[in-house]
Parts: C-alpha cells; structure tokens; sequence
C-alpha cells in the first residue's frame, strides 16, 4: 500500500537529523585495555601535554614516558617524516586542561573484525576530536591521538568508546504492501510506503522520494537496535542509482581527463538515512530512500547494535602522587 | 604606494573636491591603489585601521605586546576576558609552529556600504581566521577589536598582514535594450549587442541534458578608474524589482510566491538564472551570457567594484 501524504513526516525529518551529543551507560569499565574477539584490543597507552614548550607524555601510571613523546612526535611534528600535510592542528581551550589521549588499536581487515568502532566521547556525551590518523603498514595496530579537555581542576577523568556490533541474520523484504519476514529471531514488518511531496524533499538534486516505516517486533531487539537498508533489484543487486523518478539507471563510470558522457549529467547515487535506532516505545523506524518502490525486488536489512566501554581513571597530570595503578 | 613611518591617511577621501556622486576621483588617486603601513591605516571611505599589538595566548596565560614590542596588560585582559566569557571556543594552535594572535582595532564589518574589509590575509596570501572580536557586535561603524590566528616559522621575528578591502564604485540598473546607457560610478555601460545563442545544456542538477536558451549580451564600457576598467558584476532584476534566480524553459523569470504572512517561498523547479562574463573583466567591450530573456528583465543590475590592499608590516612577533 503506497500513501500520498506526510503524515509522519515530522517524525522522519527528527528522526533524520543528526546527533551530535550522546548519553552512554557503560556496559563494560576498564582502565587501560578493552579486549574482544570482536573487536580486538583497544589499548589506552598514555597521555600527552600537546602545550608545554615541548611534547610532556605519561603513561597511565602517570609516569613520564620519552618513548611515548617519541612516538606522538612521529604523528604531530611538522619535520616528522610520517607526516606530510604540514603541522597538526591541535585545538586548545583557556583555562582548561587540555591533553592528547594516544591509543593504539587493531587495524580492522576486511573478515578480521565483526564490530568497528563509531566513536570516541567524553563522560559529558561531546566527541572527541581525532587528531591524527596513524598507520603503519608493518603493523597490526596503529597508533591514534584525540583530542580532549577536561576541567582545569580534574586529575583523572574517563572517556567512552562506542562499538558497533552487527547481529546475526538478514531479513529480506518485499516493498509494495504490508508484509513481514522473520528470521530466527527477528520479525520485521513494513507498515506503510508514502510518497514525499516536493517541498519535503531534502536532497539537493531534487527528483522523488519516498519514506518506509518498518516495524520491528520482538522486546530483546528493540532496544538500541540499528538497521541498515539496501534496496535490491530482481537480478538480486543493489540499486546504486536512480534517475529522477526513482527508476534504476545503469553506472556510467567518468575517467577524469575524457570527455564527459554523454548521459553522465543527472546521475543520482542513492541518498537515503543514516541506519537509525528503532523507537523502543513502538519499535518503529522510518527511512527515507530515492529509490521508486516499484523498482525494489525486495529490502534487505541488516542489524548492529552498540556497546559503550568507559576507561576510568585516566591522569590528567604527570607525576607520581597523581598516578594509578594499571594492569 | 609605500609609507614609512607610523599612519597612513588615505588621500582618497569623499570630502575632497573633485568626487564622483559615489566618492571618488579617477582622475586624482587611483583608490584601487596597494598602500603599505607600519601602524595605521585611515580613509574617510573605510575608516581607520590600527594595528593594536600582537598575543600568545596559552592554556592558562595571555600575554599581549604593543606594535613597539612593549608588553600591553589592557589587551591582554581584553583577549583574556573575552576567552573566560566564550569558554567553550577553541584556539587552534598549529604544532611546532610560533603560534600567535594579531590585534587590529577596525572598522565593524556590521554594517552596509560601498567600502568593507572582505578579507584579511597572512604571508603567502591566506586567509587568517578571525579568532575573536570585542565587542562581539559592532553598530554602524563602532571600532571594534579583532584578533587574527597566524602562525610562522618559529624562528620569524616578524611578519605582515593584509587587509584587502573591496571598494564597490557605483551600481545601477542597465535596460537589457539595444543603445540603452548608464552611469556608473566613474563609468558608461552602454547595450550594444543583444543575439541568441548559443545554447548550452545543464550537466547537473534537476534538469540533466535540456538544452537551456541562452542570450549574448555585448555592452561597451567607457572611462576607467586610475586608468583601468575595474570588474563589473551584474544580474537580472525582474519587473518585481528583484533578483532572478530561477527561470522557466523560456529564459522568463520564475517569481518567488508570497505566503499568507508575506513570507517568500522558495522557488523549486525551473533553470538557474545566470549572467556571466564571456570575455574577461577590464576590457571595453564585454560580452556576457544570459540563461534569462533580455525581453523579460526590467534590467541588470551593474555595480563596479575592485580591491585595495592594505598591507601592515613590520609587525613583531615576540615582545622585546
């Protein structure tokens, strides 16, 4: 059943937005060291003082560490021979404690990992500015500074890190009516299919656009589960692009330096919703795809959810008295 | 035109005698002119310019020095105060550079008019941030104090900055008709072509591979300014008195709906409505590709403006 209208429009547009503050209950505490086969090993190693006359590095026994000011130089000095893209910008503000947190987490191989990490936040739900992307081809871990700020008066302070963790199954899903499909432990439903009106069309390139409300069901799911969409043609592939009335189009690939294609111009890639939370009061997600229903053999739909991993107890400062004991 | 010595006056003032309705005498000083300064800049079209010192601001300290190189508590409190108040900015130090603040008391940007500080760059051209200003809102043309981030190798002493300053001559409303002429500023903007074609199609957006009608426009330009012909920039106005942005297949203007509260809706639909230059800026003849119906405008509109770079040098990068 394809609706004309915008009834639930104000929920899709909120739902759209973007979050820039999070709130995290921590579902595991650690102070130096999170380890999962899932993940691998994610390791705070130290903290910096990026505004001493020079780089001030400690460990998380709070004890000065040249090695660790070594390493950090190799990402942030201007004369380093990894870094090419002139000095680091390093972001400070007046009359707080600012520092650099160096962790070195595990390069994620493509079938190595199953989660990935989305993102580094202090306990007050800000995240954390990356400084530096660190890789050394050599190794299996890279070493990656972030950026933090902490109360002029603070000696410790703890920092989140939020994991993706995707769940088992897919649930493949036909569009044009009411319809529901369940794996083991899954049952997902499309409840309605409307069409957007012109002036609620949020993408630059304009052309139609419509929105699809699933309904998860099940109470273990509901809670923090998010969800990926892909729309799939009847040959059983994605549909990554469309032309103005959501029809699929074939990709025509540009080389830079020929002449442009002919039909090149008005290409569209697929714009659609981050994957969301479903609402866990009603379990309900709306999406919003440039992809014409009509066109779509069936959605097929994956599952992540997220965990948060606190690291307690980091030193603000160098020094014996304001250090703690780390495993 | 190189000044030694503290401040600059800028001849080029609007009370002077021998003035254009919009202020300037192309026969007398050329107000496009590049000026270099020590201390201070001052022109009765702008303002003044005041080069105030320069700072190092760390994680609990701001220390501010005069252009002499003496130590200065009053701007360093006011630096100082201004980032206890917006606690949540952020200062943006660049590692193992010498990272410093250059304060300039300048006219407030707040305000319209012919002459404004557009931009202001650092050694190399770039462009240097804004990193804070006090008060936060100028009137009018209130002096404000303004602190720019620069930094530089940290074993320079010195640097300059550049104040570039856009000086818009004179505007009016060109009649897309065959002889038609304007004024303006010190200029005559004379129609002397109008032809259609050639057409061109839209690569990109809405409206992919249509071919969109497209009108030639060739003007004449007469008079200059110091001897040169500054840029000119136009658009189309419609018989409302406003801009066209948005055109129908036909090159007419698309007009903007009004709402029940006199609120104006976007336009959605329709072609964008350019007017561009075919032939480069300066030239006496000057050819110029319209996506609107020259029968549907009320006219182009036409302003002439250029830039005045203001350089300070000299300035001290560490107290002495």
């Amino acid at each position: 059943m394809i609706l004309t209208g915008a009834i639930l429009l104000s929920a899709v547009v909120a739902g759209a937005g973007q979050v820039f503050r999070q709130s995290f209950v921590a579902d595991d505490t650690v102070t130096d060291s999170y380890f999962s086969t899932d993940t691998g090993e994610i390791r705070l190693v130290g903290v910096c003082d990026p505004l001493k006359p020079s780089l001030k590095c400690w460990g998380l026994n709070a004890k000065p560490s040249a090695e660790l000011e070594k390493e950090v130089l190799s990402e942030i000095d201007v004369n380093s021979t990894i870094r090419r893209n002139g000095p680091a910008v390093i972001p400070f503000q007046f009359r707080r404690k600012n520092r650099i947190l160096v962790f070195k987490l595990p390069i994620n191989k493509p079938g190595l990992f199953r989660a990935s990490i989305s993102g580094f936040y202090d306990t007050d739900g800000n995240q954390l500015n990356q400084l530096t992307y660190g890789y050394d081809g050599n190794s299996s871990t890279k070493l990656e500074l972030f950026n933090f700020h902490a109360p002029r008066n603070s000696t410790k302070s703890a920092i989140h890190v939020s994991l993706s963790i995707p769940l088992r199954g897919t649930v493949e899903l036909p569009p044009n009516s009411v319809t529901e499909a369940s794996d083991a432990d899954k049952k997902v439903s499309i409840t309605r299919t409307l069409l957007l009106k012109p002036q609620d069309v949020r993408w630059y390139q304009g052309g139609r656009g419509w929105v699809v409300l699933f309904k998860l069901e099940g109470d273990s799911l509901r809670s923090r589960v998010h969800m990926h969409v892909e729309s799939i043609n009847a040959k059983g592939q994605p549909i990554n692009e469309v032309d103005l009335n959501g029809m699929p189009r074939p990709q025509i690939v540009y080389k830079p330096g020929t002449p442009i294609p002919p039909n090149f111009g008005g290409r569209r890639f697929i714009y659609q919703t981050d994957p969301g939370v479903f609402d866990p009061q009603t379990g309900t997600r709306a999406w919003q795809t440039q992809v014409n229903p009509s066109a779509v053999h069936h959605y097929r739909i994956t599952f992540s959810t997220d965990r948060s991993v606190e690291f307690q107890n980091i030193p603000l400062d160098a020094g014996p008295e304001s250090g703690s004991k780390t495993s | 035109m190189n000044i030694r010595g503290n401040k600059f006056i800028h001849a080029g003032a609007p009370a002077a005698a021998c003035l254009s309705l919009m202020g300037f005498a192309a026969h007398q000083i050329d107000p496009l002119a590049p000026v270099t300064v020590e201390r201070s800049y001052e022109s009765a079209d702008l303002g003044r310019i005041d080069l105030m010192g320069a700072c190092t601001i760390g994680q609990d300290t701001v220390s501010c020095w005069d252009p002499e190189g003496k130590l200065d508590a009053d701007l360093s409190e006011k630096v100082k105060a201004y980032y206890i108040v917006q606690s949540s900015t952020e200062i943006r130090m660049k590692f193992g550079r010498k990272n410093r603040m250059i304060a300039f008391r300048e006219p407030s940007r707040n305000y319209g008019g012919d002459v404004t500080i557009s931009s202001v760059k650092g050694e190399g051209n770039q462009n240097m941030n804004s990193a804070g200003q006090l008060p936060n809102y100028g009137a009018n043309r209130e002096p404000v104090l303004t602190w720019y981030e620069i930094d530089t190798d940290p074993s320079q002493t010195q640097t300059s900055v550049g104040f570039d300053i856009s000086v818009r001559m004179g505007s009016g409303l060109l009649p897309v008709k065959e002889g038609a002429e304007i004024s303006v500023g010190p200029l005559k903007v004379k129609v002397t072509g109008i032809k259609r074609g050639p057409d061109r199609k839209q690569n990109w957006g809405a409206n992919p591979n249509v071919s969109q009608k497209t009108w030639t426009i060739t003007v004449t330009v007469t008079g200059s300014v110091a001897g040169k012909i500054p840029n000119m920039y136009l658009y189309g106005v419609d018989d409302h008195g406003m801009q066209v942005s948005r055109v129908d297949a036909g090159g007419a203007p698309i007009h903007p709906k009004v709402s029940g509260t006199n609120m104006y809706q976007p336009i959605s639909g329709g072609f964008d409505a350019q007017v561009y230059s075919l032939s480069g800026a300066g030239t006496a003849t000057q050819e110029y590709s319209s996506t609107i119906n020259p029968s549907k405008l009320s006219g182009l509109n036409i302003s002439a403006s250029g830039s005045r770079i203001v350089t300070f040098k000299n300035i001290l990068l560490d107290p002495k």
